[in-house]
């Protein structure tokens, strides 16, 4: 493993270099500032809440929604509402439906032997491919409440690799086509809420929600995230990326800092979670957020899950021997209850900007409720990861920030972790910004599993990844 | 300043660490009751005196012993009409050429390759002939009830030198005592394994030198 740190070193001290002396060359420039944080998307939406929803796209729009418009009625807008009897009560309030959202176009290739193991996890051959298309919905249906609808278009479940080793593709005859065969795919609901504010530091949100924690999960969007995905304490879902229930949030000013709270009631995590709780126990959550001037701007963060994973299969109708009569009778099915913790850190000074995450989750099966591997069953287990990202924007090359990015990712224990037990990773890179609206990223990328065992070993997985994301 | 905020970063942390210490995992308690964790394979098997049930273990009633996904009466009885086990005359006694098996039904004196010494049993064309704890070989010349004493027991020592495992199941791997240097086939059924295991290519695994093993059905799905 000696080999890969070496070059992991080799690479991060070259660019370093390379970031010290653009560094240097740009010192007479005035002091850049990360245009996500200091330039309103084009196309961001004027309202207070679609600002606070094009957060999730460019964080610019945290900076812009004490100063969205409330304050331009139109005639329009009147037609509208009281076509929805609202009239009355939202005469100063731009109530225009937003339609907004991101996409993105990426190509990866994988660098290293094809003939490694590795590579089962990720498509080897160099593929051009449309990653992201989100499609945002928002309005404010008076001063205090509002809704946000973004879904997420996506080719899934076509091309899902079966247990066989199959790929399927998922075909239909187009009958609007003469029958011909047409690909299909789906379309995911990201989040459905409806707001109130019940004060001005205190609002109440219902529907599904991202979950509330660290710095890429709500602000998810591929223009906000600086490399090409989100690291993999995010995607692997430590805690639940979103849920469905009751939000409660705000923002507290003090003085030159700011505190922001979060807390969360919902079904838990499932298969189904978005729409049916297996069980009768909700999950909660909390966020507390602090964000000061030192050094520029930092903000730290700390968040909690706590809730219960159900999966079974459906109530079954059971014949009681005893009373002689059927009774209605509820598989264990698998059960766990789980803790999710996280701390998060962003400090951004001039054109510098450091995030790091900290992510962990253990939990416990319920008796007689845990889920089978192999011969035998998953133990209660653990799985904790972090990640730091360091980067420099520099307003010359299209405001290019050259960045450097660890993860390390150690997975819960099953019958798999036995020749993959943790991962890790780091990416060097190039994120432009041309235009407010407009990404382009560039970055090589290293992964392999600390103490690999075979047939994994030392592999290394070195990538190449493209991509292009913008917000419309 | 910077001590204050170092301070608050450390306390964040160890405030982190203290709320993780309080959750649902605890190392030395990893798996439900009658299960134990096992080290090489990552999870949790059912103790010696259990079977799988749901999800989770079912100790063995008092007399019976596991053998699969079952309970059920040790080597050498079965279950009478009352479902108690009684010992059943003449299977599993030993046996020599100076002294032959003399049961009317177990009457076939099994022999280990060079071995001076068998057990009695009998003849069988297929599984459903023999016992509940027997598999019938067929793979033999003339097919009889075998036992694979110490299949699946558990064990702790990886390798073949277990003390738990037997000469039938000398091999411990993930926590078990494995039969080894089996012939892989098409067809299970014919196989020389336990009838409710599959013989797999193990060359690939962290075995030493074994390349072949009888796997339980239920794990031995797309092995070769």
């Amino acid at each position: 493993m000696n080999t890969f740190y070496n070059r992991f070193m080799r690479t991060l001290i070259v660019t370093c270099g390379v970031c010290s002396s653009m560094s240097a060359a740009a010192q007479d420039a005035p002091p850049a500032s990360e245009p996500a944080a200091a330039q309103q998307p084009e196309a961001s939406p004027p309202a207070s809440d679609a600002a606070r929803a094009t957060a999730d796209i460019d964080t610019a729009a945290d900076t812009v929604s004490d100063v969205a418009t409330l304050t331009s009625p139109s005639e329009a807008s009147s037609v509208d509402l009281a076509a929805l009897g609202l009239s009355g009560e939202t005469g100063v309030v731009d109530d225009s439906l937003q339609i907004y959202g991101f996409a993105a176009f990426s190509f990866t290739q994988v660098l290293s032997a094809d003939r490694q193991v590795f590579n089962q996890f990720i498509a080897k051959e160099g593929t051009f491919f449309i990653s992201d298309l989100n499609i945002y919905l928002a309005k404010n249906l008076s001063e205090k409440w509002r809704m946000m609808v973004e879904t997420r278009v996506t080719y899934a479940p076509n091309g899902r690799v079966l247990p066989d080793g199959t790929i399927e593709p998922n075909q239909s005859y187009d009958q609007g086509l003469l029958g011909r065969l047409a690909n299909w795919g789906g379309i995911n609901i990201e989040r459905a809420y409806i707001e109130y504010d019940i004060h001005p530091f205190i609002t109440l949100q219902a529907g599904a929600f991202l979950t509330p924690y660290g710095i890429w999960n709500v602000d998810h969007g591929a223009p906000a995230v600086i490399p090409f995905v989100r690291p993999y304490v995010l995607v692997e879902q430590l805690f639940p990326e979103r849920q469905a229930g009751f939000h409660l949030h705000g923002r507290i000013p003090l003085g030159a800092y700011v505190l922001g709270y979060d807390a969360t009631l919902s079904n838990g995590r499932g298969y189904f979670d978005q729409f049916r709780d297996l069980d009768e126990t909700k999950a909660i959550g909390a966020r507390l957020q602090f964000e000061t001037p030192w050094l520029g701007s930092m903000r730290f963060g700390a968040s909690i899950y706590q809730g219960r994973f159900v999966d079974r299969d459906s109530d079954k109708l059971v014949p009681n021997p005893e009373t002689m009569k059927i009774d209605n009778v509820t598989p264990d099915g698998i059960r766990y209850d789980e803790l999710a913790l996280a701390a998060d850190f962003l400090w951004q000074f001039k054109g510098l900007h450091f995030q790091a995450e900290l992510v962990g989750r253990n939990f416990a099966y319920l008796e007689n409720a845990r889920a089978p591997d192999g011969s035998g069953f998953r133990p209660d287990s653990y799985a904790l990861g972090g990640y730091a990202l360091i980067g420099y924007r520099f307003p010359v090359l299209w405001n290019v920030m050259p960045f450097v990015f660890y993860q390390r990712y150690k997975r819960e224990e099953f019958s798999g972790t036995a020749v993959f037990s943790a991962l890790e990773n780091y990416q060097v890179g190039l994120n432009f910004r041309p235009i407010p609206t407009v990404v382009l990223k560039l970055q090589f990328g290293q992964s392999w599993v600390p103490g690999g065992k075979p047939p994994i070993d030392e592999d290394v997985l070195d990538t190449l990844t493209a991509q292009a994301a913008w917000v419309f | 300043m910077l001590v204050c905020r170092g301070l608050a970063i450390v306390l964040v942390a160890g405030a982190l660490l203290t709320l993780y210490a309080c959750g649902y995992y605890d190392e030395d308690d990893r798996c439900g009751e009658n299960m134990v964790f096992n080290e090489d394979a990552h999870i949790c098997l059912c103790d010696s005196k259990s079977i799988k049930q749901g999800g989770g273990c079912e100790r063995c009633p008092s007399g019976r012993e596991p053998a699969g996904d079952k309970c059920v009466c040790p080597a050498g009885m079965h279950e009478d009409d009352a479902g108690m086990c009684e010992e059943t005359l003449g299977l599993g006694d030993t046996c020599d050429d100076d002294s032959p098996c003399t049961d009317m039904v177990y009457d076939y004196c099994a022999k280990k390759p060079d071995a001076s010494e068998g057990t009695c049993t009998k003849r069988c064309t297929r599984d459903a002939d023999c016992d509940e704890t027997y598999t019938c070989a067929d793979w033999e010349d003339m097919p009889y009830c075998k036992l694979f004493a110490g299949v699946g027991t558990s064990c702790t020592m990886p390798g073949p030198d277990d003390p738990m495992c037997t000469d039938d199941a000398p091999y411990c791997f993930i926590g078990q005592c494995f039969v080894t240097g089996c012939k892989v086939t098409e067809n299970h059924v014919t196989e020389d394994c336990p009838k409710d295991r599959k013989c797999c290519d193990v060359g690939t695994l962290t075995m030493g030198a074994v390349t072949t093993a009888c796997v339980a059905l239920s794990f031995a799905m797309g092995c070769q």
